[in-house]
């Protein structure tokens, strides 16, 4: 549905986005992650023609988007991070009205379509509240709504769940769960939990420093990133010497002062390291369940080595 | 971009419905700009405000209100919805964003006309003062309105491109005060120049003649091709800024609130 084709950002000479190509297809939620000033606020701004890109081309439905940009929009609904996306001196019905005539959408269509959407949602009895008077995750159940209104098929959602407590992240994750399942509609949003992407997300596609670094489904991603991991905490930190031991048979991070990370190259290396273990002063040893984080991490900073 | 023009009327209404603090402060501040008028005139003018000249007075203050207005509200408006991020989301419609920003600045003089109506009524009814409204007057009017909007694009890319705006707006509106009531005209051939090129001068100044009863056709026909060509100049104005502003914000990645 949408495909982005070498998406290119710079800046004088700094290159916040550097040749980023994906798709995204109906019914599909595609969690786009990168760590801090990764590129994924500006590859989706580039999306929307609020950014224009240095390079590269945004196509929908196998057509160019360049001077015709609008019409996509018509297709395509966001929630912006950061910033407000709603009125809040109105209420959430008045929202609907208003966006809705900005949209080119019939008064009476908008708010029955938003108020559809609130029920969904259970915040109906929130209808009439100024936007203001909502707590953070009400607020952002409402922007969701609002940019739904024109029913569009494609969903940007960029940190839909910063700043939320538990259960208000967790509600905003079940309303993209039920547009992407009964409303077929596509999703993609970025965040920085990556809790959150693994819930949610049919694939994942991670960035660093504007690059692609990683893509793929997320449960083949988790299922093939077969390396255990050990978290590793001694009584004091190792010399040189025994961290090179332990090097030869995986990744080795240091976490803290006297705790590691070894991710194994191989699962038979378990019996050698251990033996490496018995001379040095453990504390702990705990095996890290395998999970988007640590694969993210992984990823970032296999990246980085690479840099 | 019928359904534009409607939502952003409701939206004005509701926001005066649920805060009349603020809709009674834009009332008084119709009523108060009046009598700044009157003392900023007489000030800059060293005139003092009698007979022919109150006609002047009310043209002014019908003009002042409209830039007050375009400048002012929906240049504060703008500048606040460029830092808290609504902005954006006007830029996400299926419209052009010009268009948008066309139709709510529209709608917005038409409000600012109905505030100056209610003011002026009021005052007719205090002074026993009557201006006849011919096409004429109409037709002023509606040239003057073209220059508000290409006006009101200006600000808009100053918000677009500055985000914090609004102190430089305040000035800005006191600068078109002087505009309007500064006798250009009687400046010898570089005021007489600098009155038919700044925006809405000209049209003042016919207006003026206008409302003083002199007809207009025969006598004022090369002021009416500068008014015209004010109007439309100021208007192309507005919106070549607006573009230029526009693509920049697009270019450097600025659209957001940074
Ligand atoms: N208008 C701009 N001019 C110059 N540099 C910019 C501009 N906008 C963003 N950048 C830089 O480009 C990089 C990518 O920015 P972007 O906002 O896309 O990051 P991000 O991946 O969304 O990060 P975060 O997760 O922190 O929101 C950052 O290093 C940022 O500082
Ligand atoms: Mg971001």
């Amino acid at each position: 549905m949408l495909q982005v084709n070498h998406l290119k950002k710079q800046y004088g000479d700094f290159k916040a986005v550097n040749d980023i190509s994906f798709t995204i297809n109906q019914g599909e939620i595609l969690a786009f992650l990168g760590p801090n000033g990764a590129g994924t606020t500006t590859t989706i701004k580039m999306i929307l023609n609020l950014i224009v890109p240095t390079a590269g081309k945004v196509v929908w439905d196998n057509q160019v988007l360049n001077s015709q940009y609008q019409k996509i929009l018509a297709n395509i609904g966001a929630v912006l991070e950061g910033s407000r996306n709603l009125y809040w001196r109105l209420s959430p019905v008045e929202n609907f009205e208003y966006w809705g005539g900005i949209r080119g959408i019939r008064r009476k269509v908008a708010i029955k379509q938003g108020l559809e959407y609130l029920e969904m949602f259970d915040l109906l009895a929130k209808k009439d509240t100024p936007v203001r008077e909502l707590s953070r995750g009400m607020q952002q159940i409402v922007a969701i709504c609002t940019s739904l209104i024109h029913q569009p098929k494609l969903l940007l959602l960029d940190e839909p769940t910063l700043g939320l407590d538990v259960a208000a992240s967790e509600r905003i994750q079940k309303i993209v769960r039920q547009l992407a399942q009964q409303q077929n509609m596509a999703v993609l949003l970025t965040t920085h939990e990556m809790a959150v992407a693994q819930n949610l997300s049919d694939r994942v596609v991670m960035i660093n420093h504007g690059k692609i670094v990683f893509e793929d489904q997320t449960k083949i991603a988790l299922q093939s990133f077969q390396r255990e991991i050990y978290q590793l905490t001694f009584s004091h930190s190792l010399p040189t010497e025994s961290l090179q031991q332990l090097a030869q048979y995986g990744q080795l991070d240091q976490l803290g002062e006297s705790s590691y990370q070894l991710i194994l190259a191989s699962p038979t290396n378990l019996p050698a390291i251990l033996r490496v273990l018995a001379e040095l002063p453990l504390l702990s040893l705990k095996k890290v369940d395998l999970n988007l984080e640590t694969l993210f991490k992984s990823v970032i900073n296999e990246s980085r080595v690479g840099q | 971009m019928k359904s534009v023009f409607s939502a952003e009327i409701r939206r004005i209404l509701l926001t005066y419905r649920r805060y009349p603090t603020e809709t009674i402060a834009q009332i008084l501040i119709a009523a108060g700009s009046f009598f700044a008028l009157i003392f900023g005139s007489q000030y800059i003018v060293g005139m003092p405000i009698l007979g022919n000249h109150l006609s002047d007075l009310v043209v002014s203050y019908v003009l002042w209100m409209l830039i007050l207005n375009t400048v002012g509200d929906n240049g504060f408006a703008i500048a606040e919805e460029a830092e808290s991020g609504t902005l954006e989301q006007l830029y996400l419609s299926r419209y052009s964003p010009v268009k948008i920003f066309l139709v709510r600045s529209a709608v917005n003089i038409i409000f600012s006309l109905l505030f100056v109506l209610v003011v002026l009524i009021l005052l007719l009814l205090l002074i026993d003062f009557q201006i006849k409204l011919s096409p004429a007057i109409i037709l002023r009017v509606l040239l003057a309105l073209l220059v508000a909007m290409g006006v009101g694009l200006l600000v808009v890319s100053l918000a677009i491109v500055f985000k914090r705006v609004s102190q430089l707006l305040t000035i800005i509106q006191f600068g078109f005060l002087f505009l309007i009531v500064y006798p250009f005209a009687k400046q010898g051939i570089f005021g007489k120049i600098l009155g038919s090129v700044l925006p809405m001068t000209p049209i003042y100044h016919w207006l003026s003649l206008i409302v003083q009863g002199q007809s207009f056709w025969i006598q004022n026909g090369q002021l009416f091709l500068i008014s015209m060509l004010n109007a439309i100049g100021w208007f192309a104005i507005g919106i070549l800024v607006y573009r230029r502003a526009s693509n920049r914000a697009q270019e450097q990645g600025t659209s957001g609130h940074y």
